[in-house]
């Protein structure tokens, strides 16, 4: 299959199962939004070495955050939900209260506890740091703990609903240099970030240290994926096509298959055309993950749109 | 939303004056012949809530009155739905509630949000919007929830408050917060900003609302009640009252400045 000239190759991404949670953090201003954001998704690429994966979902007017300010929806994830239950409230109490004017509630007030979801301590936990001053408030039936800091009151929601969900939806962008596919692969990023309910965690979005399962080293379970590396070409397992000189991924979390389909669409329209040589997906094998995301299929799914 | 519509009938004889028995969450439900049937307390007898009012409408959460006196106890232990009153309510409104919503598009008596007579505890959930004033007591011992009153508030509204949220739009307070331990009380006409209060309070200082965001997460949810508070309201500066230490020091009244 191709796509303006480059090729859509017949494979599929291969993603599995991770908890998600969704944060709507506001602050004063724009500035101290960004910084907010910047900063509780610091160290939060991967899972091979992080607490969690995150990444900001979505900007949000203050027409759209609780308490009428600017702000953004952040998504985390986690392998399971007690992960999550301990990675939030580390990076919010440490990242977000720390942070001036910031107030956090949850973006998935909808979700109860059953086997599919979880409400997960956050303000609960925090709260102790107000030293016996804390106070909560009830709005709407959502229980708010008001926290004193120096600068007023850090205010945070005392749950955040976690929701069954999905990582590692992904594209490998071939192209023949570092410049000509760092660029497409940009395009495929600024074409994901708009759309609800998925994140490309990694910096910028994209990954250059893509990796495989497994090492030679018995202390890693993750180690360089070579089959893509342009200076392993040499080698029997390469994969890379003649004339790719450099490979960029750009791994996707979503809430739902939906909508990591979607972004993979997304993401493969806004990449593909010269000199983009190839489109691929990192998989292994379909032996690991419980989602594949097969790109032709994803592909004919827009088609039939 | 679908509910039924009580509209008063004039009627000689004794009046009703307890409106207890008006809960959404439990007329609602019934079919129109046992709304109709439902016996009411009228002076020593039991008359059928149909000799009282014209009944309209279809089962449902919301229940409304139509030019009705102003009955006491109106809402007393509801647990949800909503209950409009287009006229008066007399006192004790919504005593003793845990949930739900009542809105009255007049004025309200006493004790609103108070009390039960059973119970040592005011409303412990739900909100109750009153566009014209309110009288003495308003949210007394109330325990959670919200109370907001568009018109003016009369003596002491908050007295010995346990937690919850008051809201008064106009004039300036009297003694707000007397004995409270916990809870908000919330005045926005910023007219009587510097007006004394009461010694009972300690006087914190001014702030800007941007040092509690739950300031504006308490307007914003007003407004969605029907109450479109005054937008500088949210981006403005406050007067912070503490209560008494000898109370816990934790109940807050907030007043409006500029």
């Amino acid at each position: 299959m191709e796509l303006r000239g480059t090729i859509i190759e017949e494979t599929f991404a291969e993603a599995f199962r991770m908890w998600g949670a969704r944060l709507v953090v506001t602050a004063a201003d724009r500035r101290w939004v960004d910084t907010a954001v910047q900063v509780v998704c610091g160290y939060a690429t991967s899972v091979i070495g992080c607490d969690a994966e995150a990444g900001r979902e979505v900007d949000l007017d203050p027409s759209q955050t609780p308490d009428g300010r600017p702000g953004a929806a952040v998504l985390f994830f986690a392998f399971n939900d007690q992960k999550l239950a301990k990675a939030l409230p580390n990076r919010v109490g440490q990242c977000l209260m720390t942070c001036p004017t910031t107030a956090v509630y949850d973006g998935l007030p909808g979700v109860t506890t059953t086997p599919e979801s979880a409400r997960l301590d956050l303000g609960k936990r925090l709260r102790y740091f107000g030293d016996g001053f804390q106070s909560s408030k009830v709005i709407d039936g959502r229980r708010h703990w008001r926290v004193p800091v120096m600068d007023g009151e850090f205010v945070v929601e005392e749950t955040a609903g976690a929701v069954k969900a999905i990582a590692g939806g992904n594209l490998l962008i071939c192209g023949p240099d570092q410049t000509t596919t760092l660029a497409a692969a940009v395009r495929a990023v600024d074409a994901i970030a708009p759309l609800p309910d998925v994140i490309t965690p990694f910096p910028g979005g994209v990954v250059r240290s893509g990796s495989k399962v497994g090492s030679r080293y018995k202390a890693l379970f993750a180690s360089s994926n070579d089959e893509y590396c342009p200076t392993l070409r040499h080698t029997p397992r390469s994969k890379l096509r003649p004339g790719v000189g450099c490979v960029y991924e750009i791994v996707i979390n979503g809430l739902n298959r939906d909508a990591i389909a979607r972004a993979m669409r997304v993401g493969i329209e806004a990449s593909a055309g010269p000199p983009i040589i190839a489109i691929s997906a990192g998989n292994y094998g379909g032996n690991l993950g419980k989602f594949h995301f097969k790109l032709h299929e994803v592909m004919a799914a827009e088609a039939g749109r | 939303m679908s509910g039924y519509t009580l509209v008063w009938k004039h009627r000689p004889g004794p009046a009703c004056v307890d409106g207890s028995f008006l809960r959404p969450d439990v007329l609602g439900p019934l079919d129109p012949a046992a709304l109709a049937a439902k016996p009411v307390p009228v002076g020593r007898d039991l008359v059928p809530l149909a000799e009282l009012c014209d009944i309209r409408g279809q089962p449902g959460p919301t229940l409304t009155l139509e030019g009705a006196p102003p009955l006491d106890r109106l809402g007393e232990g509801m647990l949800s739905g909503e209950l409009v009153i287009h006229g008066e309510a007399g006192d004790d409104l919504g005593a003793s509630m845990r949930g739900g919503r009542i809105h009255v598009r007049g004025q309200a008596g006493r004790r609103v949000g108070g009390p039960s007579p059973t119970s040592r505890q005011g409303m412990s959930g739900g909100e109750i919007v009153i566009d014209g004033d309110a009288g003495d007591y308003a949210g007394l011992r109330m325990r959670r929830g919200l109370v907001a009153i568009r018109g003016r508030a009369g003596a002491s509204p908050g007295y010995r408050m346990l937690a919850g949220t008051i809201i008064v739009g106009r004039g300036p307070m009297d003694a707000p917060g007397l004995e409270m331990r916990r809870g908000m009380i919330l005045g926005l006409d910023r007219t009587a900003g510097e007006a004394p209060m009461g010694g009972h309070l300690v006087d914190v200082g001014p702030f800007a609302s941007s040092v509690s965001p739950v300031l504006r997460l308490i307007l914003r949810r007003v407004a969605t009640l029907g109450w479109p508070v005054d937008h500088a309201a949210m981006d403005g500066r406050y007067r912070l009252l503490r209560s008494d230490a000898l109370e816990l020091g934790r109940g807050e009244v907030w007043q409006w400045l500029s």
